[in-house]
């Protein structure tokens, strides 16, 4: 295996100097390998070292950092010792990198086709005329319909999944012999996801490239890799054959981590008392919301005709890809928004009719006890400049809630409901990480006592472990407290963890509308089976680690996809 | 181990922005600061610095040379020039901050409420703002000191209404991001006001560009109002102003150029270390 590596790393350590301060080693003493042909994935939480580690590799750490200790070989060539100029012949030519957010990573001001012949100019691969030519191929070899018209159109044109590609077709421009993929999926929705997967997977199996795999995702990792990295804290924890690491995990973290990962389990929530009782009359009841903002063809930007209900007590998961619109109905729900027709009632409110005409300010008010937003990103949810006490103590200030003498034990209750040790309060929202901030979201929206919690995406900016903390929180909250929740994701594992009930949305409809299992086992729309089957499934953990009585979820789902 | 980490990191915020503090001071930074600090204290203290009366020359003759005893020489009626620049400071300074209050208080209050609240009244204010950026900043001021009359404070305020559009617009576009951001329409969630929020989450995340720009005005302040004075708008004879001494010793150029050249350099000195000392904390807060 040694001879025959493409990319070999050898005790590499890097660390992070900082103004006059010691040097914090970002990773350490780190081996890895990537044979032509074969994908190695760099699986770990953010923090663990894998983007510093794909830097290195490609000469681009920042100017604080500085590799201490270790090799770097690609073939003969030792990348450590290479100069500016001996840079310029590997970089692009001999190792393609493919950047993590397609959003920001083209030049807005030139079109597509332009930012593809970049590297053939600079490495004068080819003239004006045979560039265009070349990259005509090239946006065709990546999948893009029209690619004559997508090569004079600008990134703003172009959706997230199909600018990937076009970040991909810049990356093996040169036909390099690695290609280094940092997230590169991470911002696509699955259904898109799946198709650069794919394209990746082709590309290497044709042309003999190896592909150095940065993601956090370990359900990719185990469906497409052939050998993985697992990293915490800068060093390696395990690494080995995708199959053996996910079957036979040999580390608790890497167990942990399969475990914590939502895609990877099949486990289902155990259905609440409540979520089977007939209700004749639900807490939530969503009818024909619509709210367009934008209408094209028989495309529309907003939600049209949206119904569904919520059983008081349950979670309703809101399922989509980013555009169907579920974060439109979400606002609508928590009165961020009023719809242009349909209803909203929730308990004895209307939210659609609070925008409308003029409530009173008494009535919004009760109305925003009743229901509280939990926002995707929890860094941005919380004022930096107010400590953790203030920030729970307004909304009790704000609603009347406690006087001056009970407020901070209600605080201090609230911190303790969601795990978080009460010395917290004096911190500012900067001093804490990703996982402590939504529970700091969490507790703010659960000290007003609401009945209804709407989480928009609430989980999706958080790593697995965190992820599944923050879920067993969230079931065990709604147990003692009685909460009902919509939970809106583009993450189908996650909903299929806390939800009792699911809707699918897709271009601003309403697809799919049922009880969670039902959905998953026999989906009933077209989209909805595109949706689950996309999902990434590690094939050797689902034929050797996934218990028995889990079994009956994926066959059922092919044979239905089979029967159609 | 999330407690170790996260106070790890607090311990490396901390240090970074003590190195930018740091990197802040540089000798030019230093200079200005101590500028700065002597023309305070000529401001509240000036018989510390000079012994001479600034109204009444007594026997001193007239029109002397810059000399160890009168170190800016004296003017046309024997009053000691250097006297005159140190009782100014107080009028000129408390004349600054008071342009600057009026400027910072109006310009951003009608920005936040432009960027907060949008639609008509965002345009309403936009436009009246428009219009006052459109008139020429002297011509303004001379109108309103003509309107309110002439005086030091009513100078002004002059010279602080050519300022609410500046003001304006850094706070409207600053509201207008924070406004969009997730934790202001989680305390509109939390049963937040319109003013509470305004006050509570708006302002305190949006006012330190603003601040920075505040002490950048103190300068071109302290300049407009000379102007004004030495035009004749500002503070009446004999009180101590900077431009009207300038104005003053503009007559005797010829012969006595300390009188006009000297203030001035030191007007010029306040000014631009105004401007060093803005420019410094608006690098360390952004």
């Amino acid at each position: 295996m040694t001879d025959s590596s493409l990319l070999r790393i050898d005790g590499l350590s890097v660390e992070y100097s900082h103004r006059g301060g010691s040097a914090a080693p970002a990773v350490s003493e780190l081996d890895l390998a990537v044979r032509p042909g074969s994908m190695t994935a760099v699986v770990g939480e953010s923090g663990s070292g894998k983007s510093t580690t794909a830097n290195a590799v490609i000469g681009l750490l920042p100017s604080s950092a500085r590799v201490a200790a270790g090799r770097i070989r690609l073939g003969e060539i030792d990348l450590l010792s290479l100069g500016t100029s001996g840079w310029r012949g590997v970089r692009g030519s001999q190792i393609g990198y493919v950047p993590q957010d397609p959003g920001s990573s083209l030049n807005p001001l030139q079109t597509v086709g332009k930012s593809v012949a970049e590297a053939l100019r600079i490495h004068r691969r080819a003239g004006r005329a045979g560039a265009r030519a070349q990259v005509v191929e090239l946006l065709d070899r990546v999948g893009i319909d029209q690619p004559e018209k997508r090569a004079d159109q600008f990134p703003h044109e172009l959706s997230g999944g199909m600018r990937q590609r076009v970040l991909i077709a810049a990356a093996i421009a040169l036909r390099p012999r690695l290609l280094i993929a940092d997230e590169p999926t991470s911002a696509l929705d699955v259904t898109v996801q799946k198709q650069v997967l794919d394209l990746l997977d082709e590309l290497r199996a044709e042309t003999a490239m190896g592909i150095l795999f940065i993601t956090h995702d370990l359900a990719v990792a185990g469906e497409r890799a052939d050998e993985v990295v697992v990293m915490q804290g800068g060093r390696i924890v395990e690494s080995g054959p995708a199959g053996r690491v996910f079957s036979d995990p040999a580390t608790d973290y890497t167990t942990r981590l399969i475990a914590d990962a939502p895609a990877l389990q099949t486990k289902a929530r155990t259905a609440r008392a409540e979520a089977t009782r007939e209700s004749t009359d639900p807490f939530v009841s969503v009818e024909s919301l619509t709210h367009v903002f934008d209408r094209t063809d028989d495309r529309i930007t907003g939600i049209e005709g949206v119904d569904f209900t919520v059983a008081r007590g349950t979670t309703h998961g809101l399922v989509g890809e980013s555009g169907s619109g579920k974060t439109t109905t979400g606002k609508a729900l928590s009165g961020f928004l009023t719809p242009q027709s349909g209803h909203v009632r929730i308990g004895d409110f209307d939210a659609a009719e609070l925008g409308r005409g003029r409530p009173s300010r008494q009535r919004l008010r009760e109305f925003r006890r009743t229901v509280q937003l939990v926002h995707q990103n929890p860094f941005s949810a919380l004022d930096p400049k107010h400590s953790i006490r203030s920030t729970l103590t307004e909304p009790l200030r704000n609603f009347r809630l406690g006087d001056r003498a009970s407020r901070p034990r209600l605080v201090t209750e609230a911190m303790d409901r969601v795990a978080l040790p009460a010395d917290f309060l004096d911190r500012r929202p900067a001093e804490l990480s990703g996982g402590q901030l939504q529970r700091v979201a969490i507790a703010r929206a659960l000290i007003v006592e609401p009945e209804l919690v709407v989480f928009d995406e609430a989980v999706s900016a958080l790593d697995v472990t965190v992820q599944a903390q923050i879920l067993t929180l969230l079931d065990e909250l709604q147990r003692e407290l009685g909460l009902t929740y919509v939970f809106i994701t583009h993450d189908l594992a996650v909903v299929r963890q806390i939800a009792d009930t699911v809707s699918v949305m897709s271009h601003g409809h309403l697809v799919d509308d049922g009880a969670t299992e039902e959905i998953f086992t026999r989906p009933r729309s077209a989209y909805t089976r595109t949706l689950l089957e996309a999902i990434p499934r590690p094939a050797t953990l689902s034929a050797v680690a996934a218990p028995a009585n889990n079994r009956p979820a994926t066959p059922t789902l092919l044979t239905a996809a089979a029967e159609s | 181990m999330s407690i170790v980490f996260t106070s790890g990191q607090g311990t490396e915020t901390r240090r970074a922005r003590g190195g930018r503090a740091r990197a802040a001071l540089s000798p030019a930074t230093i200079v200005s600061a101590l500028v700065l600090l002597i023309a305070v204290a000529w401001a509240l203290a000036p018989g510390l610095f000079t012994h001479f009366d600034p109204n009444d020359g007594g026997d001193t003759p007239a029109l002397l040379a810059p000399s160890l005893e009168h170190w800016f020489g004296t003017d046309q009626t024997g009053r000691d020039a250097f006297t005159r620049v140190v009782y100014g400071a107080s009028q000129s300074l408390l004349a600054a901050l008071v342009a600057v209050g009026v400027g910072l208080i109006v310009g951003t209050t009608i920005g936040l409420i432009a960027g907060t609240r949008r639609g008509l009244i965002d345009d309403v204010l936009m436009r009246l703002i428009d219009v006052l950026l459109s008139i020429p900043a002297i011509l303004l001021s001379l109108s309103i000191v003509v309107v309110l009359g002439f005086g030091t404070i009513n100078a002004a305020i002059a010279v602080g209404v050519t300022a609410i559009a500046q003001f304006a617009r850094l706070a409207r576009s600053q509201a207008v991001q924070i406004n969009t951001s997730d934790f202001v329409a989680a305390a509109y969630g939390s049963g937040g006001t319109f003013f509470s929020v305004l006050t509570r989450h708006i302002l305190p995340n949006s006012i330190s560009p603003v601040l920075s720009l505040a002490v950048l005005q103190v300068g071109s302040a302290i300049l407009q109002i000379s102007t004004l004075g030495f035009l004749g708008y500002g503070t009446p004879p004999p009180t101590p102003e900077w431009g009207l001494i300038i104005a003053e010793g503009r007559n005797f150029v010829a012969t006595a150029w300390w009188l006009t050249v000297l203030p001035g350099l030191v007007v010029m000195a306040i000014v631009l270390a105004t401007h060093q000392i803005g420019n410094t904390l608006r690098k360390v807060t952004s």
